[in-house]
């Protein structure tokens, strides 16, 4: 088997067994990258020289019979908005690329370096997180692996194309309304993001305060939980599965969640229903609000941390942020403080249903995905932004800062579509025990795609 | 083009005042355009009555 099919586990394994050294993992993914990423632009940045240099000291810790980590000589790579030591962190901005070198790696990259992985380098982002497309007017557009007319869906779409790419078994990324569960279920690998919160953000930049949550990407759901248990430091959702779930308790959300939804979207979540025993429906109340009430907060916040910027620079933004931004600072107070009200009620929404489901279903996307250059698309009859609108199902439940992991369906000859498992803050556990069987029964899974 | 309404439009330019945001001239009606989308959605929030007791969440906690 390559070396780039394998998993973060099999690859941790077969390191610290002496069958491969952690040198031979890198060189691999060093190749496969250096073959493919003029096709694809993952790749904003390389830290090949660090790479080999930590391969090298996971490979002497093995050797001299020292611990060497749960992930020894595996291979990953951080959207490029988190601290890397020694580059400036750009946040896919113009404006940053050349800012002083962070000085040290984001805390929670540092804890996967600290548990034997090798950093390949940064991935290609929108330009400060705000966007679902990765089309970035600095760097160029991330190409979906699956099919390269195709975009990898935003805001960490060189994280999720890097994963479906063979570039690396995990990658990092951010959520803020969508920006990991979107390019995610556009790239057909898995996705996670935890409850807001649960994630140390610091050392990484921000978006939008409230809703900036951080997570990773996997071609399994045992890397994806591994990953969580290292990232924080209170859960240990892998020992926890296969875990299990109670079909009576699970119900695919409708009303919003499917409204606009292409048909192979809902076939998908059909699939995963059917896949966990349950045909129940439920609505979630007014999440088209809370669709909005999250647009509002979002661009206020974001127009706020950029505000000065935006002042004394706007030729150096993406075009297509700069105006949401500028837009977003001038919104009345009224519309802001009750779109917070809105939040908490929405909020109290999601508990209610909570109380009789453990897990919610809905699409990741509403639709696969779109090519590159596309700017709009039909969703329910009407001509609507690809850019703002493929995070419709995802926006809602950030929103809140729901738990989600998002899957791919399989499906032979069809591109990538994902599925949120949703469940309550705090329960985490549930919806990676569903993935996890959705995954054994081969419902859903995640191939490295042929390029 | 869809016709603006005046009384966003005169908010709009109070707001870029007040708000001392330079928008240029060339940027000007993509940033009004991005300001009438988040009205729509503005409104979507505002209309919806809640009860005085419903708190804002400033300081969010899921």
């Amino acid at each position: 088997m390559s070396a780039y099919i394998k998993t973060a586990r099999q690859i941790s394994d077969a390191v610290r067994m002496r069958e491969v050294s952690a040198a031979e993992i890198v060189e691999a993914h060093i190749t496969r990258i250096g073959e493919h990423d003029t096709k694809l632009n993952c790749f904003t940045d390389t830290t090949f020289l660090r790479a080999r240099r930590e391969a090298a000291d996971v490979d002497r810790k093995i050797a001299a019979g020292e611990a060497a980590g749960l992930l020894a000589g595996v291979p990953i790579a951080v959207k490029n908005l988190f601290d890397i030591a020694g580059l400036p962190t750009r946040a896919g901005s113009k404006i940053y690329r050349d800012a002083e070198p962070a000085q040290f790696d984001a805390p929670v990259l540092g804890k996967l370096i600290r548990a034997g992985s090798v950093l390949l380098g940064g991935l290609n982002m929108d330009e400060f997180a705000c966007g679902f497309v990765t089309e970035n007017a600095h760097d160029g557009p991330t190409h979906n692996p699956h099919d390269l007319s195709r975009i990898a869906g935003g805001s960490s779409g060189g994280s999720a194309a890097a994963v479906a790419a063979g570039f690396a078994p995990i990658t990092l990324g951010s959520d803020t309304n969508g920006s990991i569960r979107v390019p995610a279920g556009i790239c057909g690998v898995f996705g996670f993001k935890p409850a807001y919160g649960r994630i140390d953000r610091t050392g990484t930049f921000p978006f939008a305060n409230s809703f900036d949550h951080l997570g990773s990407f996997a071609r399994n759901v045992e890397d994806l939980a591994l990953t969580y248990d290292l990232m924080q430091d209170t859960d240990e959702i892998s020992s926890l599965l296969p875990g299990e779930v109670n079909p009576a308790r699970i119900a695919v959300l409708d009303d919003w969640f499917e409204r606009g939804a292409g048909t192979e979207m809902l076939d998908a979540v059909k699939a995963v229903a059917d896949g966990l025993g349950t045909t129940t429906r439920v609505t979630l109340p007014e999440a088209q609000r809370a669709h909005a009430a999250a647009a509002c907060i979002t661009a206020f916040e974001g127009g706020q941390l950029h505000k000065r910027n935006l002042g004394i620079q706007p030729e150096n933004f993406d075009p297509a942020i700069r105006s949401r931004l500028l837009a977003g600072i001038l919104q009345p107070a009224e519309a802001i403080y009750q779109a917070q009200r809105f939040r908490a009620w929405f909020r109290t929404q999601a508990k209610y249903l909570f109380e009789r489901f453990d897990i919610l279903l809905a699409p990741a996307t509403p639709c696969t995905a779109p090519l590159v250059g596309q700017k709009t698309m039909t969703i329910a009859d009407a001509e609507v932004s690809v850019r703002s609108h493929l995070g419709l199902y995802t926006q809602p439940i950030s929103f809140i800062g729901l738990p989600v992991v998002c899957v791919p369906a399989v499906e032979a000859g069809s591109l990538p579509r994902g599925v949120q498992i949703i469940t309550a803050p705090g329960r985490e556990a549930l919806a990676f025990a569903a993935a996890f069987r959705l995954e054994r029964d081969g419902i859903i899974g995640a191939t490295v795609a042929t390029l | 083009m869809k016709k603006i309404d005046p009384t966003i439009k005169r908010y709009f330019e109070a707001a870029l005042r007040l708000n001392e945001v330079p928008v240029r001239q060339e940027d000007h009606d993509d940033v009004l355009n991005a300001f009438i989308q988040l009205s729509e959605q503005a409104r979507l929030v505002t209309e919806f009555p809640l009860a005085n007791t419903v708190e804002s969440t400033p300081c969010f906690v899921p």
